[in-house]
């Protein structure tokens, strides 16, 4: 079992945000197999294993949970980026944002968002929802490999 | 005294009747119209293939001498176009319509032929052995049957002209007089002045010649002074559309930009004003599971009124985002059936009314034409609304009622709860307005997203109570487009 690969990638900005997610999912064990980076600049780093990655152990994480408000590289931008690369794509995508606004919603789901939640307020709510998100796309949703991938990619 | 033909007493009743069954209501009397019309024209035929084959096909006799005789072939032609006229317009092809027209000019020609041939006297004589003067009460009659004939189709031609209310049939009508009146004045005056010996041809020639010139002038004058005041006013009034629709557009370019920044403004709550809130209301949790045994009663307070504060800032911030989404959102609208937007907002609101004696009566609702959606966050703030004001009442009641007025469907919304100070209805629907303390939760922004929508759809909300003697809340929305 390789624990290199981080089941997670959170991209958040905000350290608050941060805390208060990395506390949702410590009370679902899931703490641990979050990596934090703060910009869409490092997101996609991560992704191709480049820059301060560079090294990183292959494979893809089981998720990423996408803020939409990330300074340099918006989370629509980053989201574009995975979702139009021929074995990012794969990767499910799960937006994590303040807003319920009708164009953040249509703009993530037509990129090819594959979840999108709304930060409740309380943090009883929010804790619960991401609780559900983790265990949902860490734990019980079976990732794609990368081997599907490459045959893909072949093939396209 | 010149007795009356059968043919011809015949023929114009027959013409007469078709006339006025013609632009009957019942096809049955149009067809009869039509079948007058064409015996008229059999008639007027016969008598003209009479004149031209030289032949007798005994139409023409009788036991009363008096209505012996054989219509001169003037008026046989005559009854022959305005009886084939009449009976070809009740065809609908575009040939037989132009027929039509073109046989019931020539009738009408015919007949102001006879009118004026006896202001010239009405024993005119024609080389051709098929004319006959009419008498003038015949003549009258043709005339009248034949103009009223192209009067009486307003669809086309020229009686479509001479009746139209536009600036052309004005002018058409003004003019018609001139140009019956002006040439028989002209050549009446002429035939004086030959009759009278003060001039000889030549002279009564160039007479003739200039009261035409002098008439057909006028005509000119008049109609090119109503052209160009005609084009006046059409200028006026492009230039008045022009600064309108400049005015118009320049508006709608600074509704667009108040919507855009609106957008950007609820867009900006969304993100920036929303994230701290859910912070303080996270940490704070945070701290209250981390450190509750560390504080005391007074800490433990303070906490909870932090807590407490944010929670409500945050679900103001939603609310509000929601009333700026509802003006916002583009309708759809289509017939909707509201007795099932009632069932559907009724249980929706189950957990409202859960441990509660609460019962919905719902009478007849017609259906309405809106957008479903916004119609059901209608009914369920009326129904909330309502469930909420009568928890104090043992058994409460909410009827739900509609009925059609004009082309609106008004539905009342009836409780038995609280009610409300008339003195304040007209706070009612305004954006976080409450009329009531913390005693019934809310925000006060349910009725002002009901207003808001229902005037989207171009209806009123409005309310009325008394003091603890219940509510009823009323709103309008059009009435379904296609009625069961």
């Amino acid at each position: 079992m390789t624990s290199e690969v981080n089941r997670i990638l959170l991209v958040e900005d905000s350290q608050r945000d941060v805390d208060l997610i990395l506390a949702a999912l410590g009370e679902c064990g899931l703490a641990d197999d979050a990596l934090v980076v703060r910009d869409g600049e490092q997101a996609l780093d991560y992704l191709y294993r480049r820059g301060r990655f560079e090294g990183h152990a292959p494979g893809l994480p089981a998720v990423v949970l996408l803020d939409l408000k990330l300074p340099r590289l918006s989370g629509l931008d980053v989201l574009t980026q995975i979702k139009c690369h021929p074995e990012l794509r794969m990767v499910p995508v799960v937006m994590l944002t303040s807003s319920r606004e009708e164009s953040d919603l249509s703009n993530s789901y037509l990129r090819g968002a594959n979840a999108y939640m709304v930060k409740p307020v309380g943090y009883a709510q929010f804790a619960a929802a991401i609780r559900a998100l983790g265990a949902f796309w860490a734990k019980v949703n079976e990732p794609p490999r990368r081997t599907i991938g490459r045959q893909m990619s072949r093939h396209a | 005294v010149v007795g009356l033909e059968l043919t011809t007493v015949v023929s114009l009743a027959f013409l007469s009747a078709a006339s006025w069954f013609s632009s009957a209501g019942s096809r049955r009397r149009r067809s009869v119209g039509v079948a007058l019309a064409g015996l008229a024209a059999l008639i007027g035929a016969a008598t003209l293939l009479e004149y031209l084959a030289g032949i007798d096909l005994w139409i023409d006799r009788g036991t009363d001498p008096g209505l012996l005789g054989r219509m001169g072939g003037n008026l046989a032609l005559l009854c022959f176009c305005l009886g084939g006229g009449l009976a070809l317009g009740a065809a609908a092809s575009r040939g037989a319509q132009l027929g039509a027209d073109a046989l019931i000019l020539a009738a009408a020609a015919i007949g102001l032929f006879a009118v004026i041939s006896h202001l010239f006297g009405s024993d005119l004589q024609c080389p051709l052995a098929a004319y006959a003067p009419m008498p003038l009460p015949t003549a009258l009659v043709a005339f009248v049957l034949s103009t009223a004939a192209v009067l009486n189709r307003p669809a086309r031609g020229l009686g479509q002209l001479l009746r139209s209310a536009a600036s052309g049939g004005v002018l058409a009508r003004r003019m018609i007089p001139v140009l019956v009146i002006g040439p028989i004045a002209t050549v009446r005056l002429t035939l004086f002045g030959l009759d009278a010996g003060a001039f000889d041809g030549g002279f009564a020639a160039a007479f003739g010649v200039m009261g035409s010139v002098a008439l057909l002038m006028l005509v000119l004058v008049r109609s090119a002074r109503a052209i160009d005041r005609l084009e006046a006013v059409r200028r006026g009034n492009e230039a008045q559309i022009r600064q309108m629709v400049q005015d118009l557009s320049r508006r709608t370019e600074e509704v667009h930009h108040t919507n855009r920044e609106l957008e950007a403004f609820s867009y900006s709550i969304s993100h920036d004003l929303r994230a701290p809130i859910r912070h303080i209301a996270g940490f704070g949790e945070l701290l209250e599971a981390h450190a509750r045994d560390r504080l005391d009663a007074k800490g433990q307070r303070y906490l909870a009124h932090i807590l407490d504060s944010a929670r409500n800032a945050g679900v103001l911030i939603d609310e509000l985002l929601e009333f700026s989404r509802l003006g916002r959102a583009a309708m759809q609208t289509r017939d909707l059936d509201l007795r099932a937007v009632v069932r559907d907002s009724w249980k929706q609101l189950e957990m409202e009314r859960r441990d509660r004696d609460c019962r919905l009566d719902a009478g007849e609702l017609p259906a309405v034409h809106a957008d479903p959606t916004l119609t059901r966050v209608v009914m369920t703030n009326l129904l909330s609304n309502a469930i909420k004001y009568t928890a104090p009442r043992e058994r409460a009641v909410i009827e739900v009622a509609g009925r059609r007025e004009g082309g609106e469907v008004i539905v009342d919304v009836r409780d038995n709860g609280v009610g409300f100070d008339m003195k304040y209805a007209d706070k009612l629907f305004g954006v976080f307005q409450r009329l009531h303390g913390e005693e019934f939760p809310g925000s006060g922004i349910g009725l002002a997203s009901v207003k808001r929508i229902i005037e989207r759809h171009g209806g009123r909300a409005w309310g009325e109570a008394a003091l603890d003697g219940g509510a009823t809340f009323h709103f309008s929305l059009p009435i379904a487009k296609e009625q069961p």
